[in-house]
């Protein structure tokens, strides 16, 4: 992933993660049911599991891309090796 | 085809990132709030566009599972698991959000509703398969077992969407079946978060397909230079 994307997705997102709570809250409430725990806060924490979800979703995959990225760079130092290593042929 | 999406990936990514930003926009400041369920109706937005987001990932799983029962090439498999991985992420959060959503609104957060009982079976069913193929070694016969698995796993899928249509519970009638309807603020304010999510799946499942694809070459890569290493020694 390129990194200027990879900027642009964790200042979206975290702009959201943050921004969100304010949002909900500044929403005025009717709640349904009468529970002890304001329907905001719910919102909140609904709003915000899904962007964490999201984002540790993304982090795995990324961690997962890094090592794929080292792999390969392994690979690539294998096949210099064997190459370096073969015998030169006589002109 | 592969090189055309990879391209346009990064453009995709953007216009999701905007849709997610229009579709906070218009859940929290276009529709407005809910005169019987209040604020906490506003998990709805989400709520159903990931439900939505659990079935497309099942889906894939099942039928690209399916395809490679047929045809068994690893790039189906590839396919198979990296839908249930991204089903499985979005059924997670289905079941965290229903029962908040429920507290407010059932005024408990689990009932053994027809639904809520038929999305946790499929919770198991595709944890099951996920447990299956990370646990275990990535073999021909593994895969196929973990096939097998995803191609019955799909059956509970219409048993969720059909459920409280044949057998009742606590779960509203969606409007095209029945339902009361929704206001048009809140219709249009769904129908941009259903696109984000829509655009979110996309862009989640090609990142981490494409990484598995390529882990899958790089791993060919290494074999073809231990076979290469080896044929040269005895040569």
């Amino acid at each position: 992933m390129p990194r200027s994307l990879q900027k642009i997705l964790l200042i979206t997102t975290s702009s959201l993660v943050l921004l969100l709570p304010s949002l909900a809250l500044a929403q005025n409430s009717a709640a349904a049911k009468e529970t002890t725990i304001h329907g905001g806060v719910l919102v909140i924490v609904a709003y915000i599991v899904l962007w964490v979800l999201i984002f540790g979703f993304m982090a795995t995959v990324l961690r997962k891309q890094a090592s794929v990225i080292s792999d390969l760079a392994e690979v690539e130092a294998r096949v210099d090796k064997f190459f370096d290593d073969l015998p030169e042929k006589p002109e | 085809m592969i090189k055309f999406i990879d391209r346009i990936f990064p453009f995709f990514a953007a216009v999701t990132a905007l849709l997610c930003i229009g579709a906070l926009y218009a859940i929290f400041f276009y529709a407005g709030v809910d005169t019987v369920q209040g604020i906490s109706q506003k998990i709805f937005f989400v709520h159903v566009p990931s439900a939505m987001s659990c079935y497309a990932g099942f889906i894939i799983c099942s039928v690209a599972s399916l395809v490679y029962l047929l045809k068994p090439r690893r790039g189906w498999d590839v396919a198979a698991r990296t839908g249930a991985d991204l089903g499985l992420l979005f059924c997670i959060y289905v079941l965290i959000s229903g029962p908040i959503w429920g507290y407010k609104a059932w005024g408990k957060p689990w009932v053994w509703d027809p639904q809520l009982t038929a999305t946790f079976v499929l919770f198991l069913l595709y944890g099951g398969y996920v447990a299956l193929r990370t646990l275990s070694s990535d073999t021909h016969t593994i895969r196929q077992i973990g096939a097998v698995l995803a191609v019955f796993a799909c059956v509970d899928i219409p048993f969720i969407h059909y459920s409280i249509q044949n057998w009742g519970g606590q779960h509203p009638v969606v409007e095209r079946e029945g339902g009361s309807g929704l206001s048009p603020d809140i219709a249009a304010a769904f129908g941009v978060s259903m696109l984000a999510f829509l655009f979110l799946f996309t862009t989640l499942y090609w990142l981490l397909l494409r990484t598995r694809l390529l882990e899958l070459r790089v791993e060919e890569l290494h074999l073809e230079v231990e076979d290469l290493s080896i044929s040269h020694e005895f040569s």
